[in-house]
């Protein structure tokens, strides 16, 4: 059963994509990030060409995350001004990303800037997770040490002060505004959300509670998918709708099993589970880069003659 | 779903025009036509196969080309540096035809030497592919580049080395077919008839067919590339009302 795909100009099975769909959406459902780094990468392999798979991604993200933002919204876990800002960020972020993307298509190097981004990005945040779980579940092991009340990090002396209720933070407007900026440049470049890597800013730099950053990072990266999706199919026409449409469906089934299969696992162990995911996606991406590519050939269609 | 017509009939008709038609003063002539004019690409679009039958007269050899709409193309090389590979030299391509195949009644070199299917430009080997700005000096530089091409189009499915075979029965009526992976290019294909006989053409024929996206996916497509902002924002608006149905959904349950 194949479904032709209009913008990405091919046939692919249903039943592929909708497995695809759920089995990272089960992911993300577990874990509470979007899950575009696991997609983006496989859309790829399995032949979407990559500038459609990342213009896709970020429509699909932007779907994914509505569904996901109402029930952190009903339970009160969104932070709507710190969202905001780092929206302004993000907006900016994104309209650079998919500039730059739209120039490194021309020169041919696109595919090398998503794929080094993404070893960097994963390699960095899932060895941070990994070892910062695994510090975790030691401390749990032993609970010793008390922990502290309230944390002051550096960013807390910068100007521009702002108060988050929600968030109970009077920080700088500054450092969540540059965060969304870099997550913005992210979504554009490589159709993900930059949830793996929001989140954890938000807690470890910006001091917010973990179930304010969840929630927080899905309101905003909404709009930073939609600008990215906007921007990508205005400048470059490669967002499939229907190659989104059949994700999105395979993805919210798979997430709603996610969600409570998560729910039955320590925080920790499921912060564990996720490094560990990330950094085996970053390895296996960085080991296509070293190993010697079977055809060093790759022909290209000239898009917009 | 593979879209036909009944040869048969056709080849009938294509036959008694022969007859009327053929003045008894040349003996070599040939007939073509293909199974279908016009090939849509629906959301079930698998491929197609088209068969391209006809008749002629005489006992000359029979070869069939099927090429399809010409676009240009960039080849990239990797090359390693500092450890990784990269996309460094490249070759751009202007005419590259998207879809290849011939098909024949005996190995093309039996039929006329090397150069009579150079100078036809008949063959994968014989395609005129030349990079974009390079004229002479060029020429052997391109040469993997032009090679990697016409592997990657064979990878595809969209070239085919191989000679097809050609079906002839009673002498006259002969009938070949070719496979159109989903993935084609749409646009104009032209299928041309060869005649030949010791060596030389004696006589071309040329028809055309059509593969054109048609319905909802042509919609989609002609959407996202004229009103590529309107097409944008229906996109955000889909995603918007798909993320909250899906949550409305299952809330529910």
């Amino acid at each position: 059963m194949t479904i032709y795909l209009p913008v990405a100009e091919l046939s692919i099975n249903v039943l592929l994509l909708l497995g695809l769909g759920g089995g990272v959406g089960l992911l993300s459902g577990m874990f509470g990030v979007g899950g575009g780094f696991l997609m983006t990468p496989l859309l790829i392999f399995i032949g979407i060409p990559p500038a459609v798979a990342v213009g896709t991604e970020a429509n699909q993200v932007a779907a994914a995350s509505v569904s996901g933002v109402l029930a952190h919204w009903r339970r009160g876990n969104v932070d709507f001004r710190m969202g905001l800002v780092m929206l302004a960020g993000g907006g900016v972020g994104s309209a650079v990303g998919v500039w730059v993307f739209r120039l490194l298509r021309e020169v041919g190097q696109v595919d090398l800037m998503i794929s080094l981004t993404y070893v960097v990005l994963l390699g960095v945040v899932g060895a941070l997770m990994v070892g910062e779980s695994f510090r975790a579940i030691a401390r749990s092991r032993h609970p010793a040490g008390q922990q502290r009340l309230h944390t002051h990090y550096w960013v807390h002396g910068w100007p521009l002060k702002m108060r988050f209720p929600r968030s109970k933070l009077y920080i700088s407007a500054l450092p969540p505004a540059i965060i969304g900026f870099v997550a913005g440049i992210l979504a554009a470049i490589m159709g993900v959300g930059g949830g793996f890597m929001l989140i954890p800013a938000m807690i470890y730099l910006l001091g917010m509670p973990t179930v304010v950053a969840v929630g927080t990072s899905l309101f905003q990266i909404i709009f930073v998918t939609s600008i990215a999706t906007f921007l990508h199919a205005a400048a470059n026409q490669t967002v499939d709708v229907i190659l989104a449409l059949v994700l999105l469906i395979g993805a919210v089934i798979g997430a709603q099993i996610g969600t409570r299969i998560g729910a039955r696992l320590k925080a920790e162990q499921l912060r564990a589970l996720l490094g560990l995911l990330v950094l085996s996606v970053g390895f296996k991406v960085g080991y296509d880069l070293v190993v010697p590519p079977a055809d060093l050939f790759s022909v290209v269609r000239q898009l917009g003659e | 779903m593979i879209p036909r017509v009944r040869p048969i009939a056709a080849v009938a008709t294509v036959l008694a025009g022969l007859a009327a038609a053929a003045p008894p003063a040349r003996a070599d002539q040939i007939v073509g036509d293909v199974s279908a004019r016009l090939i849509e690409i629906t959301s079930n679009y698998t491929g197609a196969e088209i068969v391209m039958f006809g008749a002629r007269t005489g006992r000359g050899d029979i070869v069939i080309v099927v090429r399809g709409p010409s676009q240009p193309e960039v080849v990239r090389r990797k090359s390693q540096i500092a450890g990784i590979w990269i996309n460094a030299a490249s070759a751009a391509f202007n005419d590259v035809p998207g879809f290849y195949a011939v098909a024949a009644t005996r190995p093309l070199l039996e039929i006329a030497p090397a150069h009579v299917w150079a100078a036809l430009q008949i063959g994968t080997e014989n395609l005129p592919l030349l990079p974009r700005g390079a004229a002479a000096e060029g020429q052997t530089a391109a040469a993997p580049f032009r090679e990697a091409l016409i592997r990657s189009k064979e990878t595809d499915r969209l070239y085919h080395r191989d000679i097809k075979p050609i079906e002839v029965s009673a002498g006259t009526l002969f009938r070949a077919s070719v496979t159109l992976p989903a993935h084609a290019p749409d646009g104009g294909y032209y299928v041309t008839f060869y005649l030949v006989n010791r060596g030389a053409v004696v006589e071309t024929r040329n028809v055309f067919f059509f593969i054109n996206k048609a319905g909802f996916g042509r919609t989609v497509y002609d959407f996202a590339h004229q009103q590529p902002l309107a097409y944008g924002a229906l996109a955000v608006a889909i995603a918007a009302l798909g993320g909250w149905l899906a949550a409305a959904l299952f809330r529910r349950s």
